[in-house]
């Protein structure tokens, strides 16, 4: 199964164009969709989970023509919204029977073998019986999977999951991400670029509300080997390199900033070339890119 | 610090458009109080100033309660705006201080409101200058009017209400406890109310009122019209501590949790009601595990037919029902009304001082009628926390991508909500049961609790429910779906005040039936069904144009949602929108049909511009000779099961005029009576049938010279068809038929009782005012009694048919009963001469018969209403042995008491014949002969006495015409209940009297009449003709009042036209008079005479011979009043009690045993008195018991002290 999305666009009341023609094919497996915070990554989430009307454009999972059959996505979708809440008075145990019972698992004993091996599998088997309201982040981040989880579905998608998770919690998470995206599409959507570099065998690039680049990380990777330049730079010439060249990223080291630059060559000889960039460097170049033609 | 926060808040506030939208909308609710005639409160009338400084002081204190609701908005901002934006950590850490941040947030904010507040004088005064009101109507404009109340009551309130809601809102951190703190007040304010009305709690109910408004109440209740036009409300008194405990109340309570109050994340320290146990046992997890490598779950298949979507339905039903009523808040707002409704509850029996028996449909009516508002806000509440429950918790997005209908959702709201209001209508069920066990009653009905609350009560919640989600569902926000679903339930008030009154277009209304012993439900059930099921269609329509809309996902505004619904338009969700859409109009053109074309529906302004067009039509005719009614024999045949009637008879009418009939008017006043044949005896033309009104004038050809004789045959028939808007007719019924004649039977000549009486109503139809009643030396007017215009004395026979279970009963003596075609017939006849004035009766009764003397007596009541009909009896044989012994011998060989439902709550007395509704006597329980007033035997002691004033003696229809038979009536009744009760039972009485007579007058609308001048004004006829009557008898004693009563009736009794005024019994009276006595007669009966008795002093100093010398410092002052209530002193000469009392022992009351008491005629306004008694004075008090009409009364007594230099 695949998810075609097609010229999809949207523009909010306000004239935030939040999302510009978007075309992208998603294959089984993790698809990792990155995006800086603003690029319209929750919006084409929500289109594609049935909760967003986009002014034209198409999608289509499968047979299923996911703006016309609502009902036939939401049989088989898991969403995991950015940001949500539970029945705090719950506990997890009767949290996921509900929604177990609502996605159409009505048969009980059915449902009780279901929210088991959920509540196993996301390791919240010893707190089923505490009431949600309690959950640490991660507990209900992992509580989140689980209920995005029953009913085995086909199309998962999870918005910024990790965002706030300490590492422990991020890894377990990531792990019980990885196990369920062998043969459903699952979609990361996220702004947390390791994410998607441990986990997902394809990628898109969004900013601006345009796909800017998509493809297997190491080929996109590919193609910016050798394009990827850094020099250490005193701060009070930041702005004057930011000036001259394409500067892609500046970070610290050691308290002495860093740059980074794309070019085709050496842009000077305080550059020294980056053997191996990683998919951040392509991420922060589309990025930028899309941040210049934007200005433009 | 701390003013520059509130300097802050204050500009935050005043810069937020919405503090301006409050401060609008205060402004026009206070301008729509002052400019129309919506609103009238504080006793606005054609006498008191729509200005009137008593008016804007009410007009202010009710605006302010209701500006609650913006207190709590602007205050809510204040104190939860930071939690809300998630800036309290940061303001936390600044180094500003608890005082400053909290103190500051109060200050801005209660100054804020006190602007806002502003509104509301600002309001009426630009209200009360506008072209449309009225120049006449108003008073001079007074600014210190519109001052006062608002720094009496809305400065003060506010302060209370802003700590209040502060304190809660730092506790609880949430708008929604804010809300329910909101009706705790409204609760809390009627619960007070309640103890207001109860006359022994009424200065503990004065000081409950957070509002002040039962103080107010308390202080103003006896204002008179020049009183409420003219002053401003004491500040001082019950008044003045109320306020202060409130202002108290409110800063400490706020000063309390400030203390408690802590500048951090979690809030108020240690105390989280919410924490739950699982929470801490959660926290320790979070080590790391490890993760199995694939996840690995099992396969199961999702189903989505019938059987999985009840499933689901029922779990969600099942989980909005628990979160709902396992919240703390939920329980709160329960706990409340429960309180609230045992409060109530447990005075539901209270009736006149006295008790009814807690029976199970009084029980259900305090339940059904206190429990309006609180259901009302808990359904607005919840529909909105319920709706929009998976949005405030967050998961909404989770939820809504699920594939499960949106349909299923939404009616498993409405069906949990439906589930809380079923719980909690079974709990009060709960409560109901247990009160009535607690007052010693078991004879529980649990079917009319089951009736009420779930056959009249529960239809509604559906109805509102399903308004209320589907305006969420369309509005598509809480906070505006709130809005507009209180805005809605306004305007359809104010609709029906503006005289928009039919239920097709009142969403939710129907007849509610109203239950009685006799009849069940009554007529009303089949009516109720019809508008019940209308509404329902009508609200599943608009539920489903909400489901429609209803947002699902992100889309919010309501023009996306409109494209969405277009593709939610499926076959099942058109079918279901047109089904009910066209069951609504089915229904409504069904119940158009009755209301409209099978009966007549008017608008009360249309009733009255017909009622003025009648005046100007007929008017002229008023004077033209007519025969009057001599004898009158009738055939009614009575169809209780379908509610119909028929009638065919003959009047035999007299031309008693001096001038020669030539044209009859004849007047059917109840248009749905089918006049089947209507036929003079003598050649006549039909000139004209006026259908507006029902005239038919009838031109004879030959005209009826004096003196000479005319015929009326009669058949007339009520169909019953269908219902009108109010309901089906409540008189004839399945078991316990009422039937008036008036409404019966055709009318002869001009009715004057047609014309409108309300000088304001007559102004609208461009009437000119008009007096109540003739002038007593109108001697035209004393042509008439005061209860036919047509007829007074005649000859009566009737012959009644009913159903063979059932007995029916007119006037007159039961001459044959037999059976007919399954029928059971009766024919009464009367044997002497009565008044144009009887009835006809009905039902399954039981008959308990006794006798006195050759008077029959015959009590005719329902199964099971057994409780007081010795009682009766009792009081019938008492009565007839006073009356016939003091006045004269009674007329009739019989009299029969009638119990009939309780659509009406009168006893009213016919020639021997006394029909007794069923709430007033019937059901009253006497539990201690010595405390309580024995109200069945009051009542029946004064309707028996109307066989005498009424039916023996009647009045002219002139002023003061009541005053001979209610009057007369009152002290005849109060002279039986004295033999049978003693004093003391009189005092206790005759207290209620006088707080009745001084409230009534307050209430006067037009101009108090001396009681000999009374236009059928009741607070003077029974409240002063009890109190003025009883004092003549202390005064001239029993015999001499008794003596001029003779004379009335000697000269009077059977006998008009012309008809006694009140003249003649003041003129037997004044001559009787003892002479030191004799001023009374003009205080008592020509003038409105008032005192102000006082004990300023009483010392007791022993004599040595064991006895003790009291002396007493009085005050005395004799006030007059004239129509409007402006009182002035004139001079003394009056004879008063002056008594000493000995300590009360239990049981006695305030006063002990009287060691003295004596007359004492006082001349000056203040004089010492000085009396020798034996024993031990404790008390003191000039006129003690009360006999003179005194506003205050609590001053005539005082405590004695011990002299000074006492050895």
């Amino acid at each position: 199964m695949e998810l075609v999305i097609e010229n999809l666009s949207k523009t909010y009341p306000g004239g935030v164009r939040a999302l510009q023609g978007v075309s992208l094919t998603i294959p089984t497996g993790m698809f990792g969709l990155l995006g800086p915070n603003g690029a319209g990554k929750s919006t084409l989430m929500r289109t594609i989970a049935t909760l967003q009307e986009p002014d034209s454009g198409s999608i289509r999972l499968g047979e299923i023509d996911v703006l016309r059959d609502k009902k036939g996505v939401r049989q088989v979708l898991g969403y995991l919204p950015q940001e949500f809440g539970l029945y705090p008075n719950l506990s997890a145990e009767v949290v996921l029977d509900h929604f177990a019972t609502l996605k159409g698992i009505t048969h009980r004993k059915e449902r009780a073998r279901v929210v088991g091996a959920l509540l196993e599998q996301t390791n919240l088997s010893d707190v089923r019986k505490a009431n949600v309201g309690g959950f640490s982040g991660g507990m209900k981040q992992r509580l989140g999977i689980a209920i995005a989880l029953i009913g085995s579905p086909k199309l998962v998608i999870v918005d910024e999951p990790t965002a706030g998770l300490d590492p422990t919690e991020r890894h377990r998470f990531l792990n019980l991400l990885s196990a369920v995206g062998e043969n459903i599409v699952v979609i990361l959507s996220t702004h947390i670029v390791e994410d998607v570099r441990e986990l997902c065998s394809n990628v898109a690039i969004i900013a601006s509300g345009q796909v800017r680049q998509e493809g297997v990380p190491d080929e996109l990777i590919d193609q910016i080997r050798g394009k990827i330049w850094r020099r250490r730079i005193p701060r009070d010439q930041l702005a004057a390199a930011h000036e001259r060249h394409r500067v892609i990223s500046n970070r610290l080291i050691a308290g002495t900033p860093e740059i980074r630059v794309y070019a085709d060559e050496r842009p000077g000889d305080e550059f020294s070339q980056i053997e191996e960039p990683d998919l951040e460097d392509v991420y922060f170049h589309q990025v930028t890119a899309a941040g210049a033609s934007e200005a433009a | 610090m701390l003013l520059s926060v509130a300097r802050f808040e204050l500009r935050y506030h005043l810069r937020r458009p919405v503090t301006w939208i409050y401060f609008g909308v205060l402004f026009l609710l206070a301008f729509g109080f002052m400019s129309s005639d919506v609103v009238r409160i504080g006793g606005a009338s054609s006498r008191v100033h729509d200005n009137a400084p008593n008016v804007i002081n009410w007009s202010t204190m009710i605006l302010s309660i209701f500006g609650v609701v913006i207190t709590s908005a602007i205050a809510g901002a204040a104190v939860l705006r930071d939690y809300e934006f998630k800036a309290h950590e940061l303001l936390f850490s600044t180094p500003m201080g608890k005082t400053a941040y909290l103190g500051g947030r109060f200050i801005g904010a209660y100054l804020v409101t006190l602007v806002v507040f502003t509104a509301i004088p600002l309001g009426l005064m630009t209200g009360a200058v506008m072209p449309w009101v009225e120049a006449d109507g108003l008073g001079p404009f007074s600014l210190a009017a519109h001052v006062w109340p608002f720094l009496v009551y809305t400065v003060p309130n506010t302060l209370l209400v802003t700590a209040l809601f502060f304190a809660v809102g730092i506790t609880t951190r949430s708008l929604f406890a804010v809300y329910v703190q909101g009706m705790a007040l409204f609760i809390g304010y009627s619960v007070a109310m309640s103890f207001v009305s109860d006359l022994d709690n009424e200065t503990l109910g004065a000081l409950l009122d957070p509002f002040g408004v039962g103080a107010t109440q308390l202080i103003t209740r006896d204002w008179t019209i020049a009183e409420k036009n003219g002053e401003l409300v004491p500040f001082g008194g019950l008044l003045l501590l109320n306020r202060a405990i409130w202002v108290g109340a409110g800063l400490a309570l706020f000063a309390g949790v400030g203390r408690l109050f802590k500048m951090d994340a979690k809030g108020l320290a240690g105390w989280r009601p919410w924490r739950r146990k699982g929470e801490a046992k959660a926290k320790k997890n979070g080590a790391s595990v490890p993760i199995a490598a694939t996840v690995d779950l099992p396969q199961v298949g999702l189903q989505e037919g019938t059987q999985a979507r009840v499933r689901q339905f029922l779990s969600m039903v099942s989980l909005y029902f628990r979160s709902t009523v396992r919240s703390v808040l939920f329980l709160a707002i329960v706990a409340i009304g429960m309180v609230f409704m045992i409060t109530v509850a447990i005075d539901a029996d209270a009736l006149y001082g006295t008790r009814v028996y807690p029976v199970t449909y009084v029980m259900a009516e305090v339940i059904t009628g206190s429990f309006t508002l609180f259901f009302f806000i808990l359904t607005t509440l919840y529909a909105g926390e319920l709706i929009w429950r998976e949005r405030s918790l967050g998961c909404d997005q989770i939820h809504d991508a699920l594939p499960i209908p949106t349909g299923l959702v939404f009616s498993s709201k409405i069906v949990a909500l439906l589930l809380v209001h079923a719980v909690l209508l079974l709990a009060l069920i709960g409560t109901g049961v247990a009160i009535q066990a607690g007052k010693g009653f078991f004879n529980v009905e649990l079917w009319v609790y089951v009736g009420h609350l779930f056959g009249i009560t529960y239809p509604w919640l559906i109805l509102i429910t399903l308004l209320t989600f589907s305006v969420h569902a369309i509005v598509g926000s809480k906070f505006l779906g709130h809005v507009v679903v209180i805005a809605y339930w306004l305007c359809q008030a104010i609709l029906s005040f503006l005289d928009f009154d039919h239920r097709l277009y009142q969403y939710s209304s129907a007849p509610d039936p109203t239950y009685s012993d006799l009849n069940g439900f009554g007529p009303d059930v089949g009516p109720f069904l019809w508008f019940s099921a209308y509404w329902l269609a009508g609200g599943l329509f608009l539920a489903s144009l909400g489901l429609l809309v209803l947002q699902r996902g992100k889309e919010g505004r309501l023009r996306d949602r409109l494209r969405i619904a277009r593709g939610r338009l499926n076959r099942s969700a058109v079918a279901f929108a047109a089904v009910a859409a066209v069951a609504f109009a089915g229904l409504g053109s069904f119940i158009f049909y009755n209301t409209n074309v099978l009966h007549r529906y008017r608008a009360s302004d249309a009733q009255e511009a017909l009622q003025a067009a009648y005046e100007r039509e007929y008017r002229p005719i008023k004077d033209v000779p007519q025969p009057r009614i001599v004898g009158v024999d009738l055939a009614v045949d009575l169809f209780p099961e379908a509610g119909q009637w028929g009638a065919v008879g003959d009047y035999r009418m007299v031309n008693k005029t001096d001038a020669p009939v030539e044209v009859v008017y004849l007047t059917m006043t109840d248009e749905d009576v089918e006049i089947r044949g209507l036929e003079l005896d003598r050649p006549a033309t039909l000139e004209r049938d006026d259908d507006r009104f029902g005239v038919r004038t009838y031109r004879l050809k030959e005209a009826l010279a004096p003196g000479a004789e005319l015929g009326l045959h009669f058949d007339l028939f009520y169909a019953g068809e269908g219902f009108a808007n109010g309901g089906r007719s409540s008189a004839i019924v399945a078991n316990g038929t009422f039937l008036h004649s008036n409404s019966m039977l055709p009318q002869v000549g001009y009715l004057e009782q047609v014309e409108l009486v309300d000088d304001d109503q007559r102004k609208e139809q461009g009437l000119a005012p008009k007096e109540r009643m003739a002038s007593i030396d109108d001697e035209a007017a004393r042509m008439n009694t005061y209860i036919s215009s047509d007829s007074d004395w005649i000859d009566f026979a009737a012959t009644v048919s009913t159903t063979p279970d059932q007995v029916a009963l007119a006037p007159g003596y039961l001459e044959r009963e037999w059976e007919e075609n399954g029928r059971r017939y009766f024919r009464y006849v009367m044997d002497a001469k009565i008044l144009n004035f009887f009835s006809f009766l009905s039902a399954r009764y039981e008959v308990r018969r006794d006798a006195w003397n050759d008077v029959a007596i015959e009590v005719y009541y329902h199964p099971g209403h057994e409780y007081n009909v010795d009682r009766m009896i009792d009081a019938v044989k008492k009565s007839l042995d006073y009356f016939t012994e003091n006045f004269s011998p009674y007329q009739h060989r019989q009299v029969r008491i009638l119990e009939f439902p309780r659509y009406a709550s009168f006893a009213q007395s016919f020639p021997n014949t006394i029909p007794y509704s069923e709430s007033i006597g019937f059901i009253a329980r006497v539990q201690d002969e010595e405390e309580d007033i024995d109200f069945p035997f009051y009542v029946t002691a004064h309707e028996v006495a109307h066989q005498w004033w009424a039916h023996q003696v009647i009045g002219g229809n002139v002023q003061g015409g009541t005053m001979l038979s209610e009057s007369l009536a009152q002290y005849s009744a109060l002279m039986v209940m004295e033999k049978e009760y003693g004093p003391g039972q009189m005092r206790k009485f005759l207290k209620h009297e006088l707080r009745g007579y001084l409230q009534g007058r307050s209430g006067e609308t037009k101009k108090e009449l001396p009681l000999m001048l009374v236009e059928n004004q009741q607070y003077i006829h029974y409240q002063k003709g009890s109190l003025i009557f009883y004092a003549l008898k202390d005064y001239f004693g029993e015999d001499v009042v008794n003596a001029a009563i003779r004379e009335v009736i000697e000269e009077h009794a059977f006998k008009g036209p012309p008809f006694p005024t009140s003249r003649a019994l003041v003129d037997a009276l004044r001559a009787r008079a003892p002479e030191e006595y004799a001023y009374l007669i003009e205080d008592f009966f020509e003038t409105i005479t008032l005192y102000d008795n006082k004990v300023i002093k009483a010392e007791a100093e022993a004599t040595g011979d064991g006895k003790t010398k009291v002396t007493i410092e009085v005050g005395v002052r004799k006030l007059r009043a004239d129509e409007v209530g402006n009182e002035e002193s004139v001079t003394l000469g009056d004879w008063i009690d002056v008594g000493v009392f000995a300590e009360a022992k239990d049981g006695e009351g305030e006063l002990g045993e009287a060691l003295y008491i004596e007359k004492h005629r006082f001349t000056e306004e203040s004089s010492t008195v000085e009396v020798i008694v034996e024993g031990t004075p404790a008390k003191v008090g000039i006129d003690p018991y009360h006999k003179l009409i005194d506003r205050r009364v609590k001053d005539n007594v005082k405590a004695v002290e011990a002299a000074e230099g006492d050895a």
